[in-house]
């Protein structure tokens, strides 16, 4: 159980937070134009990455805002927190 | 209760109010301050269960958290009964009521004790191989293999106690009161740290807090003593929190632990009504000092299991600190110096030492010279080569060792003992070292498996 450091309320329990998966997935612009495989590619196809992850999470049980996350899988270490919209504070 | 087995002026043991309590339905006396197991080697009771496949009698080992051997079930009431509890981490209390597990009728005379006369014929396995076929006999195996499957009865009725749970943050965070968790403690709290203290036992002090022994000294006094000037110190040291009774169960990450206090369960029934039973504490730590100590391993020989076989520190903790004898004749066997302080202890306290018989060609330490002393027969270079006794240990068989260690020369020797100390050197507790994350390196000068720093 690790702490996450909200962008809007600082350090909380892992508990209060849930999460919303990888981050910076962009939506097509014309989804009807894509084929039902690309389509399928953009809502399904995740990567399952041991290392750093860039994921999203809400603070579901608390101020309920989107932000980002970029997290090590492999021992939980969060190496930066940030809001929607904004650039990602390390390479990518 | 056995008086010859007691000794007097035993500061940690209140001999002046007597408890009456229950083993397997005979009412046996012991005193306040008593573990289960002490109380039950005060009254001359090794044998206590059954091992769980071959029915082999078991009897006390250690005096702590390590038992592996003397578990019990407590109380018989359908709702709060309580199975697989260590009697020596159990409280005496009047009224207190254990019962022997897997073994029936009873622990003296048990039927599923032929197992153990068959075992050449029930290998590893025997079940699932012998159970399969033919398939439609399953029925008929189902009602025996459950019938001897699992220790302990659970309770069959809602369980009627009541149980908190709490969140706790500090900066530090000390596992185990022994002494160089107090010491840590007490550091971290001078240095303004928010600090909890955590330990199992009802009262601080670890090994440390019975340890008499002249060749363990700090600023010219006794370590025991030394050590407990230092508890009535940090008692007053505000920032720190101490909490006894509680045992840490898991260590998470982020510094996130579990721990769970015991409330009530050393309190005789009438006084428990209305608590709160345990509580389960949720820590977070900024920092966290592990100062868990270590536990003696045991030795290898033909029929080691026998009761009356216990680590040789055990004994040491029963006569220092319970003033318990565990036998009446005792012997000690050795890779190392640490049996020579049980044998200290008990020459202090009249016990009659048969031998101790050590794997070394010699050891020329303080403590050593200081049993040689007393003319206690130790046999160098011997080794135990078989023990006898069903229900407790009655001799002992000794070989002397070849040169090179690898096998055995010479004539049997045979001695007459009732129980056995073994002492196979110091394991270090790092069990919540390695769950934390951290990795173990082999350190060889005292073979042991220690915390490796990255």
């Amino acid at each position: 159980m690790f702490i996450i450091n909200c962008p809007y309320c600082g350090e909380r329990d892992q508990t209060e937070f849930s999460s919303g998966g990888e981050a910076h997935i962009v939506r097509p612009k014309q989804p009807t134009e894509l084929s039902d495989d690309e389509w399928a590619k953009f809502l399904f196809m995740r990567k399952n990455i041991k290392g750093i992850q860039f994921e999203r999470w809400n603070h579901s049980h608390g101020c309920r805002k989107w932000f980002n996350v970029v997290r090590d899988t492999s021992n939980d270490k969060i190496h930066a927190v940030y809001k929607m919209g904004e650039k990602p504070p390390v390479n990518k | 209760m056995s008086k010859e087995l007691r000794i007097n002026s035993n500061k940690f043991i209140d001999q002046t109010t007597r408890l009456s309590f229950k083993f397997n339905g005979e009412k046996l006396y012991g005193y306040k301050g008593d573990t289960l197991a002490s109380a039950l080697l005060a009254n001359n009771i090794h044998l206590v269960g059954r091992s769980f496949k071959y029915h082999r009698p078991r009897g006390i080992m250690t005096c702590g958290s390590e038992e592996p051997n003397a578990i019990v079930q407590i109380g018989n009431d359908p709702s709060l009964t309580d199975p697989n509890v260590r009697a020596t981490e159990i409280e005496l209390y009047e009224g207190l009521e254990a019962f022997s597990q897997n073994c029936w009728p009873n622990v003296k005379f048990d039927i599923g004790g032929i197992n153990n006369l068959l075992s050449p014929l029930l290998p590893a396995g025997f079940y699932y191989k012998t159970f399969m076929w033919p398939a439609s006999f399953w029925e008929k195996y189902e009602f025996f293999i459950r019938h001897s499957a699992g220790l302990g009865k659970s309770p069959t009725k809602p369980d009627p106690d009541i149980y908190d749970h709490k969140y706790y943050h500090c900066d530090v965070l000390v596992v185990g009161g022994g002494i160089s968790g107090i010491m840590a403690a007490k550091l971290s709290a001078e240095n303004n740290n928010e600090t909890l203290l955590l330990d199992d036992k009802n009262i601080l002090g670890g090994a440390t807090i019975y340890q008499n022994n002249d060749c363990f000294q700090i600023d010219s006094t006794h370590t025991n003593y030394w050590l407990e000037k230092e508890i009535k110190n940090i008692k007053n040291i505000k920032n720190l929190t101490i909490k006894t009774r509680t045992s840490l169960a898991a260590y998470h990450g982020y510094n996130y632990l579990l721990a769970k206090e015991n409330l009530t369960d050393h309190l005789s029934p009438d006084e428990r009504k209305g608590k709160i039973r345990q509580r389960l504490w949720k820590i977070r730590a900024k920092k966290v000092i592990i100062a868990t100590g270590s536990i003696e391993r045991p030795l290898i020989f033909n029929n080691n299991d026998r009761p009356g076989i216990m680590l040789s520190s055990a004994i040491k903790k029963f006569i220092d600190f319970y003033g318990v004898k565990a036998g009446k004749e005792i012997t000690l066997f050795t890779n190392n110096d640490s049996a020579y302080e049980t044998a200290i202890s008990l020459k202090k306290s009249g016990v009659n030492i048969v031998s101790i018989i050590d794997i070394r060609d010699k050891s020329s330490s303080k403590i050593v010279k200081e049993v040689e002393k007393h003319n206690i027969k130790i046999y160098w270079k011997h080794t135990i080569v078989n023990t006898e006794g069903y229900r407790r240990i009655s001799f002992i068989e000794i070989m002397q060792l070849s040169d090179d260690g690898s096998g055995v020369i010479g004539k049997k020797i045979k001695l007459k003992t009732d129980c056995l100390g073994i002492s196979g050197g110091w394991t270090p507790m790092v069990h919540l070292f390695t769950q934390s994350g951290g990795k173990l390196k082999f350190r060889s000068d005292d073979n042991v498996f220690f915390t490796r720093q990255e």
